[in-house]
């Protein structure tokens, strides 16, 4: 009986570990930015092009992640809701009709956390672990990572 | 008289140039703030099977087609576009151009040569690697336009609400049909989290001349070649919607003029393409021959010209090379135009479906597959049929046409 309990309680320890081990993402700012915190809808509508200026003024400058990385995929999954395709083609058409303009692109937490923190009006996402001081974790939805 | 492509060509650069010498070095550059070049090439085949009337177009192959697009972000509130297309025998024509001030999302000002929003197409045609099918809904068929596909001034803006924008724009002027009164636009949207899509436009065109003269091919706008004046108003709705793979667009707009024809136009047509009966009749030709008064010709006329369409398209993601990301859409579509005011003749402004039909209607099914092996290529295939009545019959002809697309940045 013992043996069993000991074994459950492994196991609960590993799917815990595994959960904490796995990459979260975050919505990083620039930290004079005055953002404090910002729905689903509020992220997805900057990365897609239809909120463009920030509340207080000043353009919002998106950058993205590649979309085969963790963050990548977290944001498609988790933010806008599309898959990788639907995103792309999205971007694709907004561009042909010169409707708006795609977010800067980077392949790296590093280069994000770089632009962001050079760029007061700049938002992009990140995996948690990679958080440095010189940007702000804005929460989605009331939840720091996701 | 339209203005030669190269003089556009080059009142747009230098529209482009100047706004860039304004405003370089007098705003703060953002990080984005670099001339942006990207574009597309195009392949396009069609053949046009034999039609009722006896008529047996080749196939044209059109290779290569290139539409550059640039924009630049000269401040962080102003930003500029061109649109510059070309087809394989060299020219090179603008497409549109303009300059956008955003004061915030909701109030955009923008001016130029701007595609019109009005429905879900016009603004998009130029993207022919991401939209469904090869061929324009007849409202935007260059062979007969229902309005003119730009403008010159717009205010437009979006309202994000959570999942929700709504999304408006009122335009005025009008770059394609000369001597025009006052001509405006409008569009309103709602859409919801990139799944459903409803909105209603409309156009109004005060009293306005024909743009082309008889026998200088398709109008340029709403106004046919053989009118000398009209004043008319398009008004419709139109409705995207997604489930799951299944993409669903569909539209209805009616077009209602009240026009003066041209008695001298007139009697050109009867004269050089040789009206049939029907056609006759409706310009109130019926008792006129060459020893009658020209002032017998009926010349104050009413019509509505309509059209509608239904598009489907399910999208397969997927594929057995999983390293690429390749989706194929088979789509099926129906589409249907009425004009009872227009001739079988292309050339002399008239439209060979709806101008040789009995009762100036068409339907036109059809039936094809895009195939995208990565975003950014497209491959698409169809077929489609038109059918309407012609001396009281039931006829049609097919046309089958093919596209292959690369987006380039």
């Amino acid at each position: 009986m013992n043996a069993i309990i000991r074994y459950l309680i492994y196991m609960l320890l590993l799917i815990g570990f595994s959960c904490i081990a796995s990459a979260q993402t975050v919505i990083i700012v620039h930290p004079e930015n005055t953002l404090e915190k910002a729905s689903r809808a509020d992220i997805s509508n900057i990365f897609l092009g239809k909120k463009t200026q920030w509340d207080g003024g000043g353009k919002i400058i998106a950058v993205d992640h590649k979309k085969d990385s963790k963050p990548g995929k977290a944001f498609l999954d988790v933010i806008v809701k599309m898959s990788e395709n639907e995103y792309k083609n999205y971007w694709v058409e907004k561009m042909l009709s010169g409707e708006a303009e795609p977010p800067k692109n980077f392949s790296s937490d590093e280069d994000i956390l770089k632009f962001v923190k050079a760029n007061k009006g700049a938002i992009g996402y990140i995996s948690a672990e990679n958080v440095q001081e010189g940007v702000k974790v804005i929460p989605v939805d009331d939840k720091k990572e996701w | 008289m339209r203005k030669p492509n190269a003089f556009r060509l080059s009142i747009a650069l230098l529209f482009f140039l100047i706004g860039c010498l304004l405003f370089n070095g007098t705003k703060q550059l953002s990080a984005q703030d670099k001339v942006n070049i990207y574009g597309y090439f195009s392949v396009n085949y069609e053949n046009v099977g034999k039609e009722p009337d006896g008529n047996n177009s080749p196939g044209e192959f059109s290779f290569p087609h290139l539409n550059v697009m640039m924009q630049s972000r000269l401040s962080d509130q102003f930003r500029m576009y061109i649109n510059l297309a070309g087809d394989g025998g060299g020219t090179l024509a603008v497409r549109n151009y303009w300059g956008e001030y955003v004061w915030r999302d909701y109030l955009k000002f923008r001016a130029g040569k701007i595609y019109r929003p009005f429905g879900l197409f016009n603004e998009k045609l130029d993207a022919v690697p991401t939209y469904l099918g090869i061929e324009p809904p007849e409202l935007f068929d260059n062979d007969h336009l229902m309005l003119p596909r730009t403008g010159e001034v717009m205010v437009h803006g979006n309202i994000p609400m959570n999942d929700n924008t709504l999304k408006y724009a009122v335009m005025i002027g009008n770059k394609e049909v000369i001597d025009e009164g006052k001509a405006f636009s409008w569009d309103l949207n709602l859409s919801h989290s990139n799944k459903l899509i409803i909105g209603t436009s409309g156009y109004h065109s005060d009293e306005s001349g024909a743009p082309q003269s008889i026998g200088e091919g398709s109008p340029s706008g709403g106004v046919l070649p053989w009118m000398a004046r009209d004043k008319y108003t398009v008004l419709g709705g139109y409705f995207q919607g997604k489930v799951s793979n299944l993409t669903v667009k569909a539209a209805y707009w009616a077009a209602n003029h009240d026009a003066v024809r041209d008695a001298a136009s007139i009697v050109s047509l009867d004269q050089i393409t040789g009206l049939n009966a029907i056609q006759r009749n409706r310009f109130g030709l019926t008792k006129y021959d060459q020893s009658s008064d020209i002032n017998d010709i009926v010349t104050n006329v009413s019509y509505s010209v309509k059209t509608y369409y239904i598009r489907l398209g399910y999208t397969i993601a997927g594929g057995t090379i999983p390293a690429i990301k390749w989706e194929t859409t088979p789509f099926i579509f129906w589409d249907f135009y009425e004009n009872p005011e227009t001739i079988a003749k292309k050339t002399y402004g008239g439209d060979n479906e709806a101008g040789l039909a009995d009762d100036g209607k068409f339907a036109k099914p059809t039936i094809g597959i895009a195939i995208k092996p990565i975003y950014n290529v497209a491959l698409k295939i169809d077929a489609s049929t038109h059918m309407y009545k012609w001396n009281g019959d039931d006829v049609s002809y097919k046309e089958i046409r093919f596209d292959l697309s690369y987006f380039f940045k």
